[in-house]
């Protein structure tokens, strides 16, 4: 698994509705030419629409929009007098998930999917309670905002669960928190053909069965990612954030932060563990999965915690979205100096950092010095020729082999006859003495057999050149 | 068990083989059979020196994150490379010397009708007052070329920039390095570079020291340093642990580039001694053409686990400041195409003297027995980058609080191909690294814990270096001398460290002072689960 390299903040807190802390939660989604961020952020100070605000709600929904994904700037929507009417407030009182319906239910392209609170400011949740359940909200623009009537789920189910059309499946995926005894924050996920049909599809409330609070989703909805045996005890998953990664044939990626409790810790004066509820230090993990459903989770942190001191040392939460650049991936996270509490009611913390990994960087297959190699199981392809993303620095090369069916090596392709690949590319050519040709094997059944030394195999393609 | 008794029953292998390679064991032999009196200085885990047993403990080279460009070559002015030879702190400011290799045809232009060996190196300076901002210094001082506004501070020569802490003749500044004699510079003047005879078969050279008040303006020594040519950044220091200057130099072995090395309490006392070896060839006025027979002992070679082809381009040695007994070595590894066959995919194996280069680490006590990790520690870029063939690091460290900044030049093209590419530029980059983090022992989800051997400390604190990130957690016993836990510091009283700090205070439930455990012989016994460990240290708070 490796890490991205951690950039500049892209945003701090600078603004009145920022005033306590900006991020947390954002996300990014392209608008015709420029990207737009949608961002949590909350106000210091008491509010009349925010009286819940130790329920998890006050936070707002803003917008920020750039050009390149480096610079960013508030757009000032004016929609809602929070400390002032200029601001850049596209939600009031929510925080949750956007994402675009490209089956355009009930006219409408846009969608979120969030808790709501009643409050002053908004009148589209009037009648709503943040213990309820999840709504969703429709827009033509991505900053009006209107609530769909009815309630998508009716368990409690708190902040940042997403939705959004899976093109291969066909269907509505949701990935929402549910909360297992003795695992607390897990991730659940449901597929439904219907956007609209509410509820979504779950198994009936049984109000006998034991649970943390009532009205919370227990397993109504099937369980998919939860704590397991190489966490540390107290430690749970706050968020889901999974994304596709690459279009025909996905793979999921998902990025959870994982929170560590300190709950009932004693510090014997040595610093502020347990002193309060609900209060400990998240990172953000990567979870990788073929069908979305089977989740394998790295234990090492994907984005680890900052020096105590810097802004990004007590919680961290993946930004939704990915922007390719080149050969690229860039993402954004949620940073808090300090550790994970609502107690808290510090003046402009927090920021959100770009992060930046290499083109299918994620999780490579590694060797050291020593050497190593891998077959793969039988494959067809299309193309005429094999790239592949490595990195073999100045030390490394390797070497593809491809064989037949029964795991012969096919002439013209051995090892032997091998030119290797070295230094470092994402799409480096493989070549056999007779040069990179492949196209008389596209179609039939192979395998690749790589042999390589001090690389980082990341990923291979056939392409038609 | 004793540690006498352990290093025996262990036969001198390695004593932890949970923790690295069998050639990891403890670098330099010193202190072994004592508590290890480690006072109130920093200690690193680089070698298994305060590692005498562990389980699910993993040794990890950590490389340094890439920060930001800093400077690419004023190409009219400069050509097309720019390479980093000494940083320097110099009275709140710093200072890169930095080299050039200017194009060929500039030295036909600026110099009609005479070709000398090798004048193409030029060393230059700039300074900085923040490390991320650097300004070429206009010095002036020689008019080359374009005219005399340039940074240069000596034509026709490379090598690297040192502070002599004992001002040997009155000098602070010192140069250790090669020239070739050149219209522009008098202290160039019956300098030698490399001989060779009538049919180009180099047979003699030599390298130089200068020295200078300012580091602007310097003078040769005029007799030879070592009547070697050792070709380019060869360095020296001053050792405080020895009390001697130290001086490393290229060499090479059966053809690959390997490291020499040599002590001396003298700078000055020029020649510096060599052996002669049978097969040292002699050239005219006793001028040997490279260090090529051991004539100083080689301190750093390539071996086996190097792909074949490989050698050590530059020694690159850092005394680390900040801990006690830590030499960081940055070896540029240089992996060579020769007579390699491409079938046409590339150019690998057509230019002479070609291959990529990336910088490693290498890992000292004394500077004489080293570990060295092999995979980079500053990685190739990718191909289509500044930095994707070849990348040397600079010497010299600066601290910023809590974080190590290195420079390295990085070029796009590898080490032969370069005349052929002159569209090319390259670029000077900054690293960070964190405050002793370039080595960490490691462990994952299912704890890992060591025992130090039996030390002494002054001080009433201790502090870690680690990173427990959100999910990890250390505790810390003291034991005596015999490993048996001291009440009130066990385990069980122990109050964990975690997240993430360049020094954390170690607790146990009746507090952090340990003062009374000062001036005795004890052990620490770490557990540690999902944390890098890098230091620790005993402080007087």
């Amino acid at each position: 698994m490796n890490s991205p390299v951690k950039e500049e903040p892209v945003l701090v807190a600078e603004t009145a509705v920022e005033s306590h802390k900006i991020g947390g939660y954002c996300q990014i989604v392209k608008m015709k030419d420029e990207w737009w961020m949608y961002y949590n952020a909350m106000p210091l100070g008491d509010f009349n629409y925010d009286a819940s605000r130790a329920d998890g709600t006050g936070y707002m929904v803003c917008l920020a929009t750039s050009k390149d994904g480096l610079e960013w700037q508030r757009k000032n929507v004016s929609l809602y007098p929070i400390r002032g009417k200029e601001n850049n407030v596209v939600i009031p009182n929510a925080y949750g998930y956007m994402f675009d319906d490209p089956k355009k239910s009930d006219g409408y392209p846009y969608w979120f999917l969030t808790h709501m609170q009643e409050c002053a400011v908004w009148k589209e949740a009037d009648g709503c309670d943040y213990w309820d359940g999840l709504y969703l909200l429709k827009s033509k623009d991505g900053i009006h905002w209107k609530r769909h009537p009815g309630m998508a789920l009716p368990f409690h189910m708190d902040s940042w669960n997403q939705c959004f059309y899976d093109s291969p499946l066909q269907k509505y995926v949701a990935y929402v928190r549910s909360w297992v005894p003795g695992k607390d924050r897990c991730v659940s996920r449901l597929e439904f053909e219907d956007l609209l049909s509410f509820p979504w599809p779950h198994e009936t409330y049984d109000p006998n069965r034991k649970r943390v609070r009532k009205n919370k989703l227990l397993d109504e909805i099937p369980v998919v990612m939860q704590a397991g045996p190489d966490d540390p005890p107290g430690m749970d998953l706050y968020t889901s954030c999974v994304e596709p990664y690459g279009s025909a044939h996905p793979v999921w990626l998902a990025f959870p932060s994982r929170y560590r409790h300190y709950d009932s810790f004693y510090s014997f004066g040595r610093d502020s563990r347990g002193k309060n509820e609900n209060v400990g230090v998240l990172d953000v993990a990567l979870s990788v999965s073929l069908d979305g459903i089977n989740w394998r989770r790295f234990s090492e942190a994907y984005v680890p915690l900052g020096m105590i001191g810097k802004i990004d040392a007590g919680s961290l939460y993946m930004g939704m979205g990915m922007i390719i650049k080149e050969d690229e991936i860039w993402q954004y996270c949620g940073v808090l100096s300090d550790r994970a509490s609502y107690y808290r009611m510090d003046q402009g913390v927090g920021a959100i950092i770009r992060l930046v990994q290499r083109l299918d960087g994620f999780v490579s297959a590694d060797t050291d010095h020593k050497g190593g190699e891998l077959t793969t199981p039988l494959l067809v392809f299309e193309g005429n020729r094999l790239d592949l993303n490595i990195d073999c620095g100045a030390m490394g090369e390797a070497w593809v082999e491809i064989k037949n069916s029964e795991g012969k090596p096919i002439p013209g392709y051995s090892m032997e006859e091998s030119v290797s690949v070295d230094r470092n590319g994402i799409a480096q050519k493989v070549w056999w003495q007779k040069g990179p040709d492949v196209s008389e094997l596209a179609g039939q059944t192979i395998r690749l057999h790589v042999k390589m030394r001090s690389a980082k195999l990341y990923a291979f393609q056939f392409i038609k050149s | 068990m004793k540690r006498r008794q352990f290093l025996k029953t262990t036969a001198g292998a390695s004593a932890f083989a949970t923790v690295a390679p069998s050639s990891m064991a403890v670098l330099g032999n010193d202190n072994v059979d004592k508590p290890i009196n480690v006072a109130s200085h920093k200690q690193l885990f680089i070698d298994d020196r305060f590692i005498e047993s562990s389980k699910g403990i993993k040794r990890t080279m950590n490389s340094p994150k890439k920060a930001a460009m800093v400077m690419q070559p004023i190409r009219e002015k400069e050509g097309p490379l720019v390479s980093v030879s000494s940083v320097l702190e110099v009275d709140g400011e710093y200072r890169m010397y930095y080299g050039l290799y200017v194009p060929e045809e500039w030295v036909k232009r600026d110099w009609p009708g005479k070709i000398p060996g090798h004048v193409r190196h030029m060393i230059c300076l700039a300074t900085s007052q923040d490390g991320i901002n650097w300004q070429r210094k206009r010095v002036g001082l020689f008019n080359i070329g374009a005219g005399s506004d340039n940074a240069i501070v000596m034509p026709c020569s490379s090598g690297t920039v040192f502070i002599d802490p004992q001002k040997t003749r009155g000098s602070r500044f010192w140069f250790i390095g090669n020239i070739t004699e050149n219209p522009w510079w008098d202290e160039s003047k019956n300098a030698v570079y490399r001989l060779t005879n009538e049919e180009g078969k180099k047979i003699g050279g030599a390298m130089y020291l200068f020295h200078s008040k300012d580091g602007i303006n310097w003078k040769r020594i005029k007799n030879p340093f070592l009547p070697f040519w050792c070709d380019t950044r060869n360095q020296a220091f001053f050792d405080p642990r020895l009390g001697k200057y130290v001086v490393f130099v290229r060499g090479r072995l059966g053809g690959l580039r390997v490291v020499c090395r040599s002590e001396s309490e003298k700078l000055d006392n020029v020649p510096w001694p060599f052996e002669l070896k049978p097969e040292t060839p002699l050239g005219p006025g006793g001028l040997i053409p490279g260090m090529n027979h051991e004539e100083w002992p080689v301190v750093m070679r390539p071996d086996k686990h190097d792909p074949p082809q490989t050698d050590l381009y530059t020694p690159n040695v850092n005394i680390y400041p900040w801990a006690q007994d830590v030499y960081l070595a940055f070896p540029p590894t240089y992996r060579h195409y020769d007579n390699f066959e491409s079938y046409g995919r590339d150019t690998r194996g057509k230019y002479s003297n070609d291959g990529p280069v990336a910088t490693q680490l290498s890992v000292s006590r004394n500077g004489i027995h080293w570990h060295r990790f092999r995979e980079p520690y500053i990685p190739l870029g990718r191909m289509n980058e500044l930095d994707g063939g070849n990348n040397y690091m600079g010497l010299g460290m600066i601290r910023k609080g809590d974080e190590i900044w290195m420079y390295y030049a990085g070029s796009p093209w590898t080490h032969g191909s370069y005349p052929y590419q002159p569209e090319l530029t390259n670029a000077i980059f900054r690293v960070v690294q964190r405050l002793d983090g370039f080595v960490s022992v490691d462990s994952g989800p299912e704890k890992g814990e060591l025992v130090t051997p039996p030390i002494i400390f002054t001080g009433n604190r201790l502090q870690l270096n680690i990173d427990c990130g959100a999910m990890g957690e250390a505790w810390i016993e003291i034991q005596d001398e015999n490993g048996n836990a001291l009440s009130g510091y066990s385990f069980d009283e122990s109050v964990s460290v975690d997240r993430n700090g360049i020094a954390q205070e170690v607790w146990w439930q009746k507090g952090p002072d340990v003062s009374e455990l000062a001036g005795q012989p004890i052990r620490l016994h770490v557990k540690m689960r999902s944390a890098k460990l890098y230091a620790f240290q005993f402080i007087k708070s």
